[in-house]
């Protein structure tokens, strides 16, 4: 019996409605416990098990509306998560441009502790869409990615399932390392100060 | 086999009515004829079987990552605590200071009570299909919070959460899911401890009691700063300094330690870090840990993470002390058979059973559920349900002194009251008239009076 | 055992300490030498057990106090408090873990850096059960069980069809412990020689090599103690003034391997 927990991951998916983030999400997990209230409560829930290096990591999946009235949920919905997948549409470069919007939304709202390494990782999906369509290049893509700290960039499709394992094994990988980033070497021992004889001695020490 | 099952008695002084079919309960539905438990066998990845259980307990973290769950398995509830805590943080408003803003407590769904607790950065949830009150709800939650904190102190909580929102706590938590579960299983079973939040003593003459009190005392070091004398979750014997005292449900999350799980009861020494909450919940004791005889336990507890070994040589003298002064026999004795007294074995005509607290000791006792009622778990759940119902009642937010309550159920009627001093409840037969229940009342008070010595502990032993 | 010596033997006493990651099976190497007992879904320790353990050497008596320490990370800094005063401390990982080799390694380092500079450490690979090529190591224990049988038949699971009825039922747990091994023998070799450590690999399943690390502990005991006294190293305990029959200080009590306490005047500087 195994007493080593399996490290819990917390995933963010963002991004305009429409470029295909639940199918992505569906195409990957197991569908058998997953939730279908986004839009009754803004989000949806997902989740997935897998083996990066010799960790099992259980990765559970948020899958945000983006609409206006979940707005005031960004905090809940952000906070303690691993990392965060910014998805577009590759025919449709208004999604693309409101990525940085959104990243920089999940930084207000999440408030990592450190912001400049947090994992993101950016997903251009509907790829099965005739390359000619294509209005955002890969180019252009990795550009905005390498200039915005460095975010690995995929290109799936999530109604082809192109990409799509690739991605989120990434994913999780980068989330395991957030969660695990710290190595908190402290002391758990804080002890209790108890005086119990009257005639100790007045050292405090 | 539904709830509560009554079969004849031999005592003649008692009229207990004939024996009939077992209570059916209208309003509140219990488990019925499950001997097992409720956590074991179920198949924690069954949907149906999770969604249709009465009771969960749910433990996440202000992300949403799942600390702990009574049922289901973790993709199972993984998605249930993003749900709950969207549900949570939609009334939470928009700041991230969770003080200031109205938060979520309870609400009823269907024939649900879900209940929820803040303990930043934790939030608990309890929901019930069992008719208990809120209140009931949230003591059952705070007990498993006290739980986790007497594990990791408040301090740490805090402090491993500080800028790291997304730490999974089950890290820390390892090992010791299984006090847990314990509790919770209790709490299923319907605990009297944990609803009183009372503990209870093991019924000895009190000069026996006496004689190992002072037992304790002639040994204490200078370290020492509890050391209890406990049999199978009952106070045997206490010692305590006289400026600190210990709290019952500080001592009700050790018991569970203890006695519900076989973490410390295998004939070894322990030297465990342990926070008693209510204590002080910014760190740890340390409590040297060890089974004497067969369901008993001595206890000592130092604030001195090095006293072990001066902790060992006053352990070593206690015991051979009560060795040398035949007081381990009447120990074992105390709790040999569960409970030492019956009802029928008291002056107190017409009651089955009952329920009394000492809110002066903070102590309960509770008597045999033989003969009125067979002893096993489904009749006991259903009989701590009505308690459950009853205390629910007389709690309720009404005003008044002295509350008192009863209601007929089939073949008996439980009656249940609160005073400033004491809390009672107990069941009788079905043809009972206010003037029987006063009479049971003051006969109940009277035995416990004048018991009183042999039942409680009263002080304990103090240097 | 011998029991038949007409002078009374020496008991020397000696604190042991037991770290390692959680679940490497600690408990279990410890309950196999105390009550020579396995058992199955044993729980995580809580804390720490603290047991004593009587090893009969040719000359000599060995009193093991065997602080038996919790490997969960929340008590990773009350780990000093069991092996601040101890001579000497069982490393263990689990061979089928890599993660708690490198842990193991760690605990090494810290031994090395803040526990008694004596100390006599062994590096335990344990669960040696688990995994198929263990048939060069004979089993000093009597406890020849199921499991042992299992591994043994693995390997001729591909030469003759004899062998093939009794292996029916085992085929999963062949499968299983065919690629169980996460570290190698060599790679623990080489972390003990690295850092001059005792080194065994074990099972406390079937007892394997259990008894013979505490036995090579208990050998080398006396070697360090008369090196240190030869070394005045352990001036200042001089509160232990007795001596046993063969002129060696008596180890019954607490030896202080930290010289500091030679002070005397205790920690508080006012």
């Amino acid at each position: 019996m195994s007493h080593r927990k399996k490290a819990m991951l917390k995933i963010v998916i963002l991004g305009d409605s429409g470029v295909g983030k639940t199918s992505l999400i569906r195409q990957y997990v197991d569908n058998k416990f997953s939730t279908q209230y986004k839009a009754t409560i803004g989000a949806d829930f997902f989740n997935r098990e897998l083996q990066v290096d010799d960790h099992t990591v259980k990765m559970q999946l948020w899958d945000t509306a983006g609409q206006e009235r979940f707005q005031s949920l960004g905090v809940a919905f952000y906070r303690g998560a691993d990392c965060c997948v910014l998805v577009y549409d590759v025919n449709n470069p208004k999604s693309f441009e409101a990525l940085k919007a959104w990243r920089d939304e999940f930084l207000v709202q999440a408030n990592p502790r450190d912001p400049e390494t947090f994992p993101f990782v950016v997903v251009g999906n509907k790829v099965d869409i005739e390359d000619n369509n294509k209005r955002v290049s890969t180019k252009r893509a990795q550009a905005f990615c390498r200039a915005n700290g460095n975010m690995p960039y995929f290109e799936t499709s999530a109604k082809e399932a192109i990409g799509v394992e690739a991605a989120f094994e990434v994913i999780a990988r980068n989330a395991l390392s957030q969660a695990e980033s710290e190595d908190y070497n402290e002391d758990f021992t804080d002890a209790i100060n108890i005086h119990l004889d009257s005639d100790k001695s007045p050292c405090m020490c | 086999m539904d709830g509560l099952t009554h079969r004849p008695t031999q005592n003649p002084d008692h009229s207990v009515p004939p024996l009939e079919t077992g209570l059916n309960d209208i309003d509140i539905s219990y488990d019925s004829g499950s001997e097992h438990d409720d956590n074991l066998d179920e198949d924690t990845s069954n949907l149906e079987v999770f969604l249709s259980q009465e009771k969960h307990f749910f433990i996440l973290s202000t992300a949403g990552k799942p600390i702990y769950s009574l049922h289901g398995d973790d993709n199972m509830i993984m998605s249930y605590m993003g749900v709950l805590l969207t549900i949570i943080s939609f009334f939470q408003g928009q700041s991230h200071d969770t003080d200031n803003s109205d938060q979520l407590r309870s609400f009823t769904a269907g024939n649900s009570l879900f209940v929820a607790s803040y303990e930043d950065p934790l939030i608990l949830v309890a929901i019930s299909k069992r008719g208990e009150s809120e209140q009931q709800l949230r003591n059952q939650i705070d007990v498993l919070y006290t739980q986790i904190l007497s594990t990791l102190t408040k301090s740490q909580i805090s402090r491993v959460f500080k800028g790291r929102t997304n730490f999974d706590l089950r890290r820390l938590l390892g090992g010791t899911e299984k006090f847990l579960t314990a509790l919770t299983r209790e709490i299923c079973k319907g605990s009297p401890p944990i609803l009183l939040s009372a503990l209870e003593c093991a019924k000895l003459p009190r000069t026996i009691r006496e004689k190992i009190t002072t037992i304790l005392l002639s040994h204490k070091s200078p370290s020492l700063l509890y050391g209890l004398v406990v049999s199978d979750s009952r106070l045997v014997s206490v010692i305590r300094p006289r400026k600190h005292s210990l709290h019952p449900p500080d001592l009700l999350l050790l018991f569970n330690m203890i006695f519900h799980t076989t973490a410390f009861r295998d004939g070894e020494e322990h030297w465990v870090p342990i926070c008693l909450p209510k204590f002080n919940s910014t760190g740890f004791l340390y409590a040297h840990i060890f089974q004497f005889s067969k369901n008993s336990v001595l206890v000592l507890i130092s604030a001195d993470k090095d006293a072990f070994f001066e902790l060992r040589t006053v352990k070593d003298n206690i015991l051979k002390s009560l060795r040398r002064d035949n007081l381990i026999k009447p120990i074992e004795l105390a709790v040999n058979n569960g409970f030492s007294f019956r009802t029928i074995d008291i002056p107190v005509p017409h009651i089955r059973h009952f329920l009394y607290k000492s809110k002066l000791d903070v102590q309960f006792i509770m008597p045999n559920i033989e003969p009125h009622f067979f002893p096993t778990t489904s009749s006991r759940k259903a009989l701590m349900g009505y308690y459950h119902k009853l205390h629910a009642m007389v709690h309720a937010k009404n005003g008044g002194k002295l509350k008192m309550v009863y209601f007929t159920k089939g073949s008996a009627t439980f009656f249940g009251c609160d005073s400033p001093t004491f809390e009672l409840y107990f069941a009788t037969g079905p043809d009972t008239t206010k003037a029987i229940l006063t009479l049971s009342v003051r006969a109940i008070l009277a035995w416990v009076s004048k018991n009183k010595e042999r039942l409680f502990i009263m002080g304990g032993g103090v240097f | 055992m011998d029991s038949q010596s007409t002078a009374p033997r020496p008991t020397t006493s000696v604190k042991l300490v037991l770290l390692g990651e959680a679940a490497v099976g600690k408990s279990s190497l410890v309950l196999r030498f105390v009550s020579n007992e396995f058992q199955e879904n044993k729980e995580p320790t809580i804390g720490a057990a603290f047991l004593t353990q009587k090893c009969s050497l040719a000359n000599k008596t060995i009193k093991f106090e065997i602080w038996d320490t919790a490997g969960q990370e929340r008590f990773a800094s009350l780990a000093p408090m069991y092996y601040r005063n101890a001579q000497s401390a069982l490393v263990v990982y689990d061979i089928t873990k890599p993660n708690s080799f490198i842990k193991a390694r760690h605990w090494v380092n810290e031994l090395k850096a803040q526990a008694s500079p004596g100390i006599i450490i062994a590096l335990v690979g344990n669960k040696l059960d688990l995994v198929e090529e263990d048939t060069n190591n004979t089993s000093s224990s009597n406890d020849a069980d199921h499991e042992d049988d299992e591994t043994e038949h693995s390997d001729n699971v591909e030469d003759t069809t004899n062998a093939i009825t009794e292996d029916a039922s085992d085929s999963d747990s062949d499968v299983e412990t065919q690629s169980a091994r996460c570290v190698a023998l060599q790679e623990g070799e080489k972390l003990a020689a690295e850092e001059g450590l005792l080194f065994f690999e074990t099972s406390a399943k079937t007892g394997l090599n259990v008894r013979d690390v505490f036995l090579a502990i208990a050998n080398k005991i006396p070697d360090e103690a008369s090196k240190r006294r030869g070394n005045g190293l352990l001036a200042g305990s001089g509160h232990n003034g007795d001596s046993d029959a063969n002129g060696l200080p008596n180890h019954d009590g607490r030896i202080s391997l930290d010289a500091s306490n030679a002070n005397g005047t205790g920690a508080c500087a006012c």
